[in-house]
């Protein structure tokens, strides 16, 4: 068990170690503790807006399951998609690394992992912008009534409900994205307060609930991924 | 750490587990299944482990299970409408179900050569085509 840095040197202290709960809570503990559970509620209307998306998922596939099963071959590349899984899960582990640095009061291992998680989240953007998103965007790969029937697909006959798997992976993944864009800059957040000093052992609030909000962007993605880049 | 390690190491297997899975043709409903099933093994060890739902509050997980129950209600009912329409009245049901604005602009691409279904001629091609070549002579 590593054992917990105490500053007895009578130096003024870090800003963990002086901070004091707001006056309406009774001590830190409650004050976290319940930032936490504010955090799960938060995150419980995020997993039903993404829910939305799933049952329009669900619904399509049911509708139209051939249009699904051959768009999904055709239009996305499952290795794109698995990279960006591992990559997210990468970053995963290393907030939740940082959790456990910050509860230890190891500054530098906490602003290490939160700022290679928040470097975990632009590749996986870059991934998607530069891989996925414009090259769809150029060949008239998107949603609704802008899609345009490519050419030169080889084999592929498209089917005229296309562009409806297309809407349907667009507007997933686009708000998922939008997801990330958010939690890389709120890790950058946490990462100059950790450079600063300001998480230990004795308040690391914000470290734990930007961690939940990042765990449940990858949660989502666990989700997405497979139903829309696998499943033949 | 060990812990967080091994959750990963998992992770990043069912990973290859899901892709794997999706290479064999299982038919069209067991692979759903599969692949559902697997992201949630992942998801319950992502809020578990690196969530640490395990070792916190029952309160925290208490919101979870309830948002999950209540997807899954979302979900149950309206596939259960959706899929039932058909029994009542099928007319509505079809017009719940047909794109008008994919199938003229498919029939539209195929008309100005943008789409050339060669080799399989699919029979949505077929009827595509008929379609719009039936359509000048009525205007």
């Amino acid at each position: 068990m590593t054992s917990i840095p105490t500053n007895s040197g009578g130096a003024k202290g870090e800003y963990w170690e002086t901070y004091k709960h707001q006056p309406h809570w009774r001590n830190n503990e409650d004050e976290f503790e319940a930032a936490k559970l504010g955090m799960w509620l938060f995150l419980a209307t995020e997993l039903l807006l993404f829910s939305g998306f799933f049952c329009a998922y669900f619904v399509l596939r049911m509708f139209y399951p051939e249009a699904f099963r051959g768009a999904s071959q055709e239009y996305l590349n499952w290795k794109i998609g698995a990279i960006n899984t591992a990559v997210l899960l990468i970053s995963s582990w290393n907030v939740a690394v940082a959790v456990r640095a910050a509860q230890l009061g190891q500054k530098m291992i906490l602003a290490f992992n939160v700022f290679f998680a928040s470097l975990c989240g632009i590749a996986f953007l870059v991934i998607k912008l530069a891989l996925e998103y414009y090259p769809k965007y150029q060949a008239g790969e998107i949603p609704g009534a802008l899609f345009t029937f490519p050419g030169g697909h080889g084999e592929y006959l498209p089917s005229a409900y296309d562009p409806i798997f297309l809407s349907v992976y667009w507007v997933s993944t686009a708000t998922h994205g939008f997801h990330v864009l958010i939690g890389v800059f709120l890790l950058w957040w946490i990462g100059w307060r950790a450079l600063k000093g300001h998480f230990g052992p004795k308040h690391y609030t914000a470290v734990e609930n930007v961690g939940l909000y990042w765990h449940v962007v990858d949660l989502i993605w666990i989700f997405l991924f497979p139903l829309l880049y696998l499943v033949p | 750490m060990r812990l967080l390690n091994t959750i990963l190491v998992v992770l990043l297997i069912f990973t290859g587990l899901t892709v794997g899975a999706s290479q064999i043709d299982l038919g069209e409903s067991l692979n759903l299944w599969l692949a559902v099933a697997i992201a949630t093994f992942k998801a319950v060890l992502v809020a578990a482990f690196f969530m640490h739902l395990l070792h916190d509050r029952a309160m925290n997980s208490l919101v979870l299970f309830y948002t999950a129950l209540t997807i899954g209600l979302f979900f149950l009912f309206t596939l259960i409408d959706m899929d039932s329409r058909h029994m009542i009245d099928d007319v509505r049901s079809e017009a719940i179900k047909a794109p008008v604005i994919a199938e003229e602009a498919r029939a539209a691409a195929i008309a100005a050569g943008t789409i050339t279904p060669h080799g399989h001629e699919g029979e949505a091609a077929q009827g595509a085509e008929g379609e719009h070549a039936d359509e000048p002579p009525a205007h």
